[in-house]
């Protein structure tokens, strides 16, 4: 009652507060919805091809930039136990309606791993693309026309939904063709290996490391995890989170130690008609509960605002932010909230249940 | 409630001695005027009889037991003492009957009991039309009255009023004093009440009179003290 009655009675600095703190959080929601989304993504993409094991070369930080030769891609398809050798390529084109429009390659007998929503799989060198429904809806493109990447036409044939934005905003072509747009021929982005029933996956990671040094294997679902770029990712967004959120604790403790001093006497009052320490404890704490949770509704407030914006906006990737917080972000943040709001009150509150009533009484 | 004070001694930083050497006693339906100056240490005599502050030596006895092992101090001070102060301290964003209930809430008494007798006791204060009103909505006489109602809620033994009638005109600082002696006879508790009023004063049982924190004067009240001549609860 009284926590409550006290946010509302310095509303102005209550309110700004809660804005410092929603900042804090919004940031941290932003950043690890997006990372969160973007891996979901990736991931999707390596369990439709049902890759076992997936190759990349060994220095690159992203699928994008690993370069596997033809004569690897061989290498590979020699290994004992390896059943089948799928190659990817993949990378970014500029587009007029994104900069960043992912483009996928892959043989023509994969292409039915997309579930196609419309139209059928694309045809081997017959200028043919497969479009992502956010893609195809957001260029404004429907089946039978063409589409444009690096000056080259292609003729739109199916519309898939996977699920997954990322992969729902690019395109899907075969593979020469999508090599020729990107302009890396003889060489691959990702080798995706099927191993046979009876052979150990990890035999065959082992294999690769010690015949082919210059690439590097990995189970396929642990592939995301495991890449330079998104374990980059994953620390500057923690690092930054990690100061976004202390940033907030402090405001938050800053406002309650003001609210402290400037209720010094309110506080003897209530110690002397009985009122515990830790009674006053519990009453501050909930008071700066109350501001961390609503500064957590607003943090993921603005944060679904900003990623509509980043969304609406055009200057990402189709697919490459999320519109949506995901509901594990938003608990997870919350309960950081809580957390927060629990730390950044022990100080003020401390401080406020050891006055002496007395003394308290005597403040002006 | 016995009450009991034995050489009290209050000193503090910088050699200020705000009690020296005080001893007094007071029993159930008593009542006592603290008269003095200011600075006299009416005020720093009533915080060390109610547990507000600890006395440098001395000891305040409780019904022949030293008040600082009744643990925990603060729930014997809710149950047992009530306070009232010169300006009124309540709680300016909470309603006069918030207020009122702010003793009972360290003793886990339920929402719908701590309305019930904040009500009542309102009522017969005289401000049931106002206890949805915040303080800073009522005259300076309704809020001393509500004090007294929060002073009172808890039905304690012991009530101890520093100046309670200071800041009000004279029509509403009887109406006040009435009521607390009304309640102390009616409860046969015990009133302490510092006062610069003398005709306040007069109403008392006994009146101590102190200077530079020492008592100078113990008497008792030629009149008998009593309520005078308008009080009703």
């Amino acid at each position: 009652m009284i926590a409550l009655r006290n946010l509302y009675r310095n509303w102005v600095r209550n309110l700004l507060t809660l804005f410092g703190a929603a900042v804090g959080i919004a940031v941290f929601v932003v950043l690890i919805s997006i990372s969160l989304t973007v891996k979901a993504s990736l991931k999707s993409v390596i369990s439709a091809y049902e890759g076992d094991v997936v190759v990349q070369s060994r220095r690159s930080a992203t699928p994008a930039s690993s370069r596997i030769t033809m004569e690897h891609m061989e290498a590979l398809r020699t290994l004992e136990g390896v059943a089948t050798v799928t190659p990817v390529v993949l990378g970014s084109v500029k587009t007029p309606w994104s900069p960043y429009f992912i483009v996928f390659g892959i043989p023509e007998t994969f292409s039915s791993r997309f579930s196609l929503i419309r139209g059928r799989a694309f045809r081997e060198g017959a200028a043919e693309l497969l479009l992502g429904e956010k893609a195809s809806r957001a260029i404004g493109v429907d089946l039978g026309e063409t589409v444009n990447l690096a000056d080259r036409e292609f003729a739109l044939v199916g519309i898939y939904a996977t699920g997954a934005p990322f992969i729902d905003g690019a395109a899907v072509g075969s593979l020469e063709e999508v090599r020729g747009i990107l302009d890396q021929p003889e060489v691959v982005n990702l080798a995706l290996l099927r191993v046979r029933n009876e052979i150990p996956v990890q035999e065959i990671i082992k294999a690769i490391h010690r015949t082919l040094p210059r690439l590097r294997a990995t189970y396929g679902a642990d592939l995301v995890d495991q890449l330079q770029f998104f374990r980059t990712i994953d620390t500057f967004a923690g690092a930054i989170s990690l100061v976004a959120l202390l940033a907030s604790c402090l405001v938050v403790t800053n406002t309650l130690l003001m609210a402290v001093w400037a209720r010094t006497r309110e506080i003897g009052i209530l110690m002397a008609v009985g009122w515990s320490k830790s009674l006053i404890v519990r009453s501050l704490l909930t008071e700066s509960l109350l501001i961390c949770i609503l500064a957590g509704v607003l943090g993921n407030a603005l944060a679904l605002f900003f990623l509509r914006f980043l969304v609406d906006s055009g200057i990402t990737g189709l697919g490459w932010v999320p519109v949506v917080v995901p509901s594990s972000v938003f608990w997870v943040s919350m309960a950081i909230c809580s957390i927060l709001g629990l730390i950044s009150g022990l100080y003020p509150a401390i401080v406020a249940s050891t006055l002496s009533p007395a003394q308290a009484l005597r403040q002006e | 409630m016995k009450l009991e004070a034995n050489v009290l001694v209050k000193d503090y930083e910088g050699g200020v001695h705000a009690v020296r050497d005080v001893s007094l006693a007071a029993t159930d339906g008593e009542t006592i005027a603290l008269i003095g100056p200011s600075g006299s240490g009416k005020s720093t005599l009533l915080n060390l009889l109610g547990g507000l502050d600890a006395p440098s030596s001395g000891v305040v006895l409780v019904d022949a037991k030293p008040l600082s092992l009744f643990r925990p101090l603060e729930r014997f001070r809710a149950e047992r003492i009530g306070f009232v102060f010169q300006f009124h301290h309540l709680l300016p964003q909470l309603s006069l009957r918030e207020n009122v209930e702010l003793p009972m809430i360290p003793l886990r008494i339920s929402f719908r009991q701590r309305r019930n007798r904040a009500l009542e006791i309102m009522a017969r204060l005289g401000l049931e039309n106002r206890a949805e009103f915040l303080p800073a909505r009522v005259s300076g006489g309704e809020r001393q009255r509500c004090a007294v109602a929060r002073a009172l809620v808890n039905s304690p033994d012991l009530l101890l009023a520093d100046e309670p009638t200071g800041n009000l005109d004279s029509a509403n600082g009887r109406q006040v004093m009435d009521i607390l002696l009304e309640w102390t006879r009616e409860a046969s508790a015990t009133l302490i009440v510092a006062t610069h009023d003398f005709e306040m004063a007069r109403r008392a049982d006994r009146r101590i009179r102190l200077r530079d924190g020492s008592i100078i004067a113990n008497e008792k009240n030629a009149t008998g003290g009593g309520l005078g001549i308008s009080a009703k609860l």
